[in-house]
Parts: C-alpha cells; structure tokens; sequence
C-alpha cells in the first residue's frame, strides 16, 4: 500500500519471529527467577503502551521506528514487540568475507619488531589495505544489518559489547582477529555474561590489544589483568593493586598462534597465587571465574546496561534491583533486558527521549526514517567524523557515553552528516572552507591546493561522493500519500517522520520547521503552500528542511 | 634558537594584522550577532591593552614514563631495573650529575639551557589511582573525588576569572574529544579538531540560530546541546578566519600533534578571548615494544614544542603564553618481559614558554624507597596547579582548588 516496502522488513520480520518465539516459549518454557517476587507483585505497575512508549522501546533497543512500525508496534502490544527483539531462531549468519588468512603474522613477532623496525613498518603499510579490506567489507554487512534491523537489539548490543570489551584494529592491525572478536561477541550478544568474560580474553584481538600475547613468567605484563577488573567486570574499587599484580601472573602463558588461542606452559607461572581473596596455584580461567562470582560483577554491568538503555547513571536502588536479578538468572543478559523493557520504570519521563543518541544509531536512524540505502563506508565514516569510528574506539574504555557525545564541533558535523545524507552538502566544499582559505590562496599555493582534510572519515565521505554516490530519496511521494498538503501540515509530518522522539506540541518545533520551510518555498518561487507538493522543487525544498529538522537539538535524542 | 625548520621569509606584518586589522574584521563581523556577541566584543575591546595572559595545557595522554623521559642516568638501580627499556648513559642529554633528557628532547634542552624551562620531580598524589581513567579524573578535577566533586579545575578557574563573560571561548580544546579539565557547567568551551571543516554548511547559519533559541526547559538535555549550538555558532568563524590567517613563522611538524599545536598557535594569538588552550598527545600507554614507541613520542612532543616556541616568542601574545606539560602516572621502575611498562605512579611536570623561570624543582623520587615497584610521589601535583594559579593568573589557589596548597615557588620570570 505504501512505496516504502523496504522499511516494512523489521515488522514483517519481527511478526514472524514473534510466531515463532511463541512456539518457542510454550516448548522449552524457560523459567525466569524472580529476585525479589513479594516485592515484585504485590502491585505490579503496568506500562501503559502508547505511541510514546512503543517508540521510546524501539529508540532504544533497535534502531528507531519509522512512524508505520511505530503504530505497528502499538497495534502488537508490549509483550509481542519485547519478544520480537529476541528472534527465537537466533542463528546468526556470518558474512562471506574475502581476504588472506596467511598475512605476515611474522611482522608482529617482537624479534621483527626489533631487529627491523623500518622494514616492519614498511612491509605493514604496504600489507595496509589487505590487512584492513576485510573489516571494511564487514562493516558494510553489519550497517547494512543495523539499517534492515532484522535483528537489531543484537547488533545494537554488538556495539555495546565493541564498546565494552575494548580491541582497537589500530593495535591489532589484522581485519581477521578483528572480525573474528566482533563475531563472538555478536554471537553471544544476548547470552550470559559469564561466556562473554571467559571466552573474550581468549580472542587474539584482545590477547594483542592487551599484550597478553606477551606476557611471560618473568616479568609479567599486567595490561590485560587490570583491564579484566577494572573496565570489564568489576570497575575501579572493587580490587586491590595486588589482585591485579598476582592475577597477571595467572595470565600467564595466554597468547595466539597463527589467529588461534594457545597457552603456552613454558612461560606460565605455576606458582600459587592470591587473587579476590582466594589462593592456591589459579590460572587464567580460575580468575575469571573468581572474578564472576564477586558480587560487583553484577553490580557492575547492571549499572553499565541501565545506564546504556536509559541515558543516565540509574539510582543505586535500581542498580542493586537489577544486579540482584542478573545474578539471580545465572547473568543472563535477554533476561536483564526482558525485564528491563517491561519494566514501568524504563519508560518513565526522566529517561523517555532524554538520551544522547550515538552517532551509529542516529546515522542508521536517520537512514532508516529517510528511507535511504546509505553504504556502510558511509556510515561507518560519518562514525569516525562523529567521534564514534567502529573498530577504532578511542581508548580501552570505549566511547564516553551522554553529553561527551555533544561538542561545538560535533553539533556542527552533526548538521553536514545530514545533509550529505540528503544529497545537500558537498564534502569537498566542507574541506576546502572557500570562505577563509581563498584569502590565503595567494600566499600559500600549496595549503589552498590540498584538498585532503586532516579527518580520514572526510576524505573517504569525499570519495564515495566523487565516486557519484547520490542519495535515493523520494520524499514527494512519501509526503503526498500522507496527506501532508501545506506548510503547517507538512512540518507535522517531517517532525513525526525525522524526529526519534516526539516533541511536545507547544515546544515551537513544528512552527519553526514551518516557517522555515515557507522560506524555502518562497524563495523557489512557489507562492502557494498548497502548490509545493506538485512543483519540480518540491523535492529540494523538502529536502532542505529535512536537513532543518536532522540538525535541530532535538534530533540528536533518542 | 635555532630552529631547524625556521621559515626563511619571516612576516613582521602578520602581528600587525592580527593586532589591528582582524580585531577591526572580528568587531565588524560580531557585530551582527546577539548578547554573546557582545561580550565576545567587550573582550576584544580589553585585550587591546594588553595581551592577555594564557595557559596551554598539553595532556600526555595513557601515563608518559617518566623515567625513559628525565632520564636518572647515573643511577645504578635505573639501569638494574630497566633492562630491556632503559636508557644508556651516553645516549641521554645531560642536565647535571644524575639526570638528563631523554635523546630526542633537542628543543626541551634548548629551553632548558636558555632558563625557560620548569622541571617538577616526582608529581604525584597521595593513595595513587593505577587506572588510567580514573587517575585522570583526579588530575582534571585536581580532587581525590574525582568527577563526583564537580566541574574541572580549568572550568573552576573560568568561574573565577571571568565570572560575567561566561560565553566568550576562554576555553578552547583542539581535539575530538573534550578532556574532563574544560568540563563546565557555567562556561562555554569550545571543541574542535581542525578549523575549515569548523562550521555548517548548506544555508546551515539558519539551522544553528534555530537550534540555540527556544525556551529553557532546566535540567534537559536540549538545554546543553542548545548551549553548545550558541557556543558553535559564535565561534565558527572566528576560529576559521584565525586559523586562515596565520601565518607561523616556523614550519610545524605533520603529526597530529604539531597540527594541533600550530592550530592553537593561531588561535591563542588571535582575539578570541582564548584564556586556556588545550591539546592531547596521545599514546603513551607502552605496556609493550615502548623503546621504539617512547622514543617516537618524545620526538613528536619535542618537535612540537619547540615549533611552537619559536613561532610564537617575541610577539605580545606569544610572550604571554606558560605551557603546562603533565600526564596521568608515571610507570612501574621494573620493566616487564614484553619491552614495556606497566602503570605507575609519579612523574614530572613541566612548565615552558617566556613567562618561565628555568630551574629544577619538586625532588627526584629515590629508586631506593618503592612501593610495590612503583615511585613515591615527593610533590603534589597541585601545588604546581597552585603556581599556576597564584603565581601566573593571580587567582587564589584555594578557590579553583577547594582547598590551599603551597605553590611551587621559583617558577615564573
């Protein structure tokens, strides 16, 4: 009935897996343990599910819903959309990647590294791009996932888990052990944390981002070791400096051949060791059991998922609800957040439309609401301009959550990324900066000539538009089978249709969308509101104000 | 001193501009914008006199080893200890008896040798945070607290200084990411990676002015982002047409950090209003292969310093800028097995620029007396802070530190 088919995929699909969750669940009846049942149902509160909380749920546990999935979702009910975001046919698929296993794992080895450091680094940026080729390509299937949204609280949590355990391809400089470790951790997205724990210190990406592939008996490397307590399982205050010291120890021997784990005995140290207040002769797999059992742990990743999903660090009360549950169900992560969707207070107003979106989500967002087919490349490099390059975070914390999101510059590139998207905004023009750097042409030829940026993710945005890219955007029609006939009306439409989060009626959103979107159509020359829809610019004024609406502040919530 | 990249035609009449013409351009161009404009303006009008007096602040970012870079080359328990990342003794660039530069620190030594150089020993704090993260909230925030007590120590001193120009870019970060210290809740700051792409393209002014305006609503998020957009938008150009203009006088080195340090260059010389100026130097987490990795840091942060240097000294605003260096810990005295080091604890700080009084201060902490491997701190970081406070803006330490510490004294010409 309507021309944007595409944007169907999530319902249908999610309709399907909903048939299928169900017969799923009445088979196998999974029982979830209830921490604390008295106190839970004495008077359960209901969520009442309306359009707000249907897009509040779908802005935070897929990528946003256009206003049909949105209604659809309403329609379906609370417990049928939760359920859809857990397909019960959970096989994930694994993308064809091409590219050389057998690159020069030999350039790594520390003799190389130290016999002939010109020539490594001269054989690693001549290997850069077959090294590199094949996290592109996958990153163009895993957008292009997010943007279909089959399963999309997977590849959300696959971001999160990017951003949680830490490996950066600056450090591991091989695509494979890169893709390798999102794999698994895309895998066990929505499975117990203690998989996730014991299985991630085992990847080669970490075993090199950690330099755990280097740490021997003598001398222990204890990067790895203080990452485990500190960043991934039970934060700053929950160990002693000593813990950390004699855990490395236990690490021992963990290292990688040829892209495969292997624990090398000759250099772990078999000696006893004291670790989280238990001794004996542990190694690596008993610190991270011991590790799991601490109660911080729990308390630990509750706080780190409430903050994720509801914008803002939770209550200590709600945190201590939430661990004691996750520990409850074995820390099972579908559980931890079946509960906490259905869960009145995740809908409450202090976290409904509050939340800073990332720039991934708000870029596949955008992309999804527009209906446009953006390339991953894309994607991925107005990622990097935002200040959230996928494979690259910025440090082994991840990406700095709310607000760091939000700078001077950001706001603005926030704006250009929207209007390259609808076809607006020149990258090469955005680099060149004709309205300062003409001034200094004269003097400095060289400077005025270069046209590269100091920004990777421009100069590859600069590229895929040289290249011809054009966005495949039709908003006439779209605005048309709405209805959406004059400024007023079609202001409505644009904020309904663009906007994560609704803004509230007397905020003056739509008046300004409208007035400026009467600009725009007086100055192509429609005089007649009601003429615009029909005029060979229709489609560019609408863009235009498109761009108006992705650049608001309000856009940038979720 | 001579610089080795030092541009051979030399533009005196690039201050004049700056000084004359730009303030002229800046005041015409702010003219058409509001309130903020104004104040931006007032600023302008009072730097006229006289330049006003700036801090660039360079973050070592990831725990720079403060061993490999004063280097305590006649002590025997650094070269027992540092086994496979040590450095020998005729390699390092000898300050005195005990210690020296680490080799690739030319321009530091130049300073050093000319008296504009401040080394502080052995900064540190009590109870020594190992987690990177954390300890840098410590040092941004100058409290053990962290970012639980508040904004950062450079937000405080804004509050301090200029208590009604709160949305004149007096700070300002070159970077993709903001440090904690700039974090505010009353004063503007400005972030940005590099000047031309700075702005919003496609009629996108509208947008910005757009996006600032509407009512407040207290304690959303849209009213910071509004804030920010206020902030992004009287900033643009200015920063843009800075960066344009400048002309340095040196050529600066291609890394990210010698473009950031040339960025700040023009900007601190220019009339924004730039109180505080920050960079990031990043990559000093060397749990491994550190010889190869250290060294190219050095060499990175000395050819950007000493660049910087010699293009701003001898102009008024140039002669008016401290450099203040520092970074979150030190590193673990024993090296590990992998040809790096682990987390430790203190380390030096350092001050450069004219406004600097050379010396040796603060106390080289004794390899003799560890703590689990790790250095005891003998100088708190903040009384260096405190000499920066009292010493070069004249504000109260106490009231940007929450509590009073003994500046370091000796520091300033």
């Amino acid at each position: 009935m309507h021309i944007r088919s595409m944007s169907f995929s999530w319902r249908a699909s999610a309709c399907l897996a909903l048939t299928a969750a169900t017969a799923a669940a009445s088979a196998t009846s999974e029982p979830v343990v209830v921490a604390a049942p008295a106190a839970a149902t004495a008077e359960a509160p209901r969520v009442e599910w309306n359009l707000r909380n249907a897009e509040h749920l779908l802005n935070r546990a897929a990528f946003g819903a256009t206003s049909d999935e949105a209604h659809a979702a309403v329609a379906r009910g609370m417990q049928a959309t939760i359920e859809a975001l857990f397909p019960a046919d959970a096989k994930v698929p694994r993308p064809e990647i091409l590219g050389r296993r057998d690159l020069p794992l030999d350039l790594e080895r520390p003799e190389t590294r130290l016999r002939n450091v010109e020539g490594r680094r001269e054989g690693l940026s001549r290997l850069q791009p077959d090294l590199i080729s094949p996290l592109n390509m996958w990153g163009d299937w895993w957008i292009e996932r997010m943007r279909k949204s089959e399963d999309p609280l997977r590849e959300r949590m696959t971001i999160f888990w990017h951003g949680h355990f830490v490996s950066s391809v600056k450090e591991v400089g091989d695509a494979h052990e890169m893709i390798e470790q999102l794999t698994f951790l895309r895998e066990n997205a929505l499975g117990d944390f203690a998989t996730l724990l014991r299985g991630i210190g085992r990847t080669p990406a970490m075993l090199a981002y950690l330099n755990n592939d280097e740490n021997v008996k003598e001398h222990p490397n204890e990067n790895w070791a203080r990452e485990l307590f500190e960043l991934f399982s039970l934060g700053d205050g929950n160990y002693t400096e000593d813990d950390i010291k004699q855990a490395a120890r236990a690490f021992t021997g963990w290292t990688d051949k040829e892209g495969r784990f292997l624990f090398d005995r000759i250099v772990h140290d078999y000696g006893a060791k004291q670790v989280l207040g238990r001794a004996g002769a542990l190694d690596g797999d008993m610190v991270v059991d011991l590790a799991l059992e601490q109660e911080a742990c729990a308390r630990f990743m509750s706080a780190k998922l409430l903050h994720h999903f509801e914008g803002a660090p939770a209550p200590e009360a709600r945190v201590a609800e939430y661990a004691a549950f996750l520990r409850a169900n074995e820390l099972r992560i579908d559980k931890f957040l079946r509960r906490l969707f259905a869960d009145p207070a995740f809908y409450r107003d202090e976290v409904v439309g509050r939340r800073v979106a990332p720039p991934i989500e708000w870029l596949v967002g955008n992309a999804r609401r527009l209906d446009l087919s953006a390339p991953g490349q894309m994607v991925l490099n107005m990622g990097d301009v935002l200040g959230q390059r996928l494979f690259w975070p910025p440090s082994v914390k991840g990406w700095e959550p709310d607000m760091a999101w939000i700078t001077t510059a950001t706001m603005m590139y926030r704006s250009n990324m929207a209007g390259i998207m609808l076809g607006l905004v020149s990258v090469q023009d955005l680099i060149r900066d004709a309205e300062f750097d003409e001034r200094s042409m004269g003097d400095e030829p060289m400077m005025a000539a270069a046209k590269k940026s100091r920004s990777n993710g421009l100069n590859q945005l600069a590229y895929i538009q040289d290249a011809g890219w054009k966005p495949g955007l039709s908003l006439v029609p779209r605005a048309k089978a709405a209805l959406a006939v004059g400024d007023a009306r079609l202001a409505a439409w644009l904020s309904v249709e663009l906007l994560a989060v609704e803004v509230p009626l007397d905020s003056g959103v739509r008046d300004s969308i409208a007035a400026f979107l009467a600009r725009e159509r007086r100055e192509a020359g429609i005089e007649m509101e009601t003429a615009l829809l029909d005029h060979p610019q229709a489609e560019a004024v609408l863009r235009r104000a498109a761009h108006f609406v992705l650049s608001l502040p309000e856009s940038q919530l979720n | 001193m001579d610089h080795p990249h030092q541009a051979s035609n030399r533009r005196p009449d690039r201050r004049g501009l700056l000084v004359g013409g730009a303030s002229i351009f800046g005041g015409m161009w702010l003219l058409g914008r509001s309130g903020l404009a104004r104040a931006t303006r007032e600023a302008v009008e009072q730097a006229k006199d006289a330049p006003p007096k700036a801090l660039l602040l360079l973050e070592l970012s990831g725990g720079n080893d403060g061993l490999s870079c004063i280097v305590p080359w006649a002590d025997d328990l650094y070269h027992g200890a540092r086994v496979r990342t040590g450095h020998k003794a005729d390699t390092v660039k000898k300050i005195d008896d005990y210690r020296g530069f680490h080799f690739a620190l030319a321009n530091m030594q130049a300073q050093w040798n000319e008296g504009k150089l401040a080394i502080v020993e052995g900064c540190g704090y009590e109870n020594p945070n190992h987690s990177h993260f954390t300890s840098q909230d410590i040092w941004h925030t100058a409290r053990h607290t962290g970012r639980a007590s508040g904004d950062g120590w450079i937000g405080r001193l804004m509050a301090e200084m200029h208590p009604q120009d709160k949305e004149v870019p007096h700070m300002v970060h070159v970077g993709q990411s903001l440090p904690y210290s700039l974090k505010s809740g009353s004063h503007a700051v400005v972030c940005l990676d590099q000047p031309p792409p700075y702005r919003w393209a496609a009629g996108g002014d509208d947008i910005a002015r757009e996006g600032g305006m509407r009512r407040p609503e207290a304690g959303h998020p849209l009213e910071q982002i509004r804030s920010v957009v206020r902030n992004a938008q009287a900033s643009s150009s200015a920063i843009r047409r800075a960066a344009a203009e400048y002309k340095p006088r040196v050529e600066y080195p291609k890394h990210d950090l010698g473009q950031d340090m040339q960025t700040a260059a023009a900007l601190l010389q220019s009339r924004l209003g730039v109180t505080v100026m920050s960079v990031t130097h990043h990559g000093y987490d060397t749990h491994a292969n550190q010889v190869y990795r250290h060294d190219k840091l050095m060499q990175e942060l000395d050819g950007a310093l000493g660049a910087f240097l010699a293009d701003v000294r001898g102009t008024p605003s140039g002669d008016n800028i401290a450099i203040l260096v520092f970074s979150e810990f030190g590193r673990r005295v024993p090296d590990n097995a992998s040809m790096g080091t682990d987390h430790g604890t203190a380390g030096p700080m350092f001050l450069l620029g004219s406004p600097v009084k050379g010396g040796l201060h603060g106390k080289h902490p004794s390899l003799a007396d560890l703590v689990d491997g790790d250095l005891k701190h003998t100088t708190d970081f903040r009384r260096v802070y405190a000499s920066v406070l009292d010493g070069w803006f004249g504000v109260p330490n106490e009231r940007v530190l929450g509590a009073r510490h003994e500046p370091i004294s000796g520091v300033w010409a």
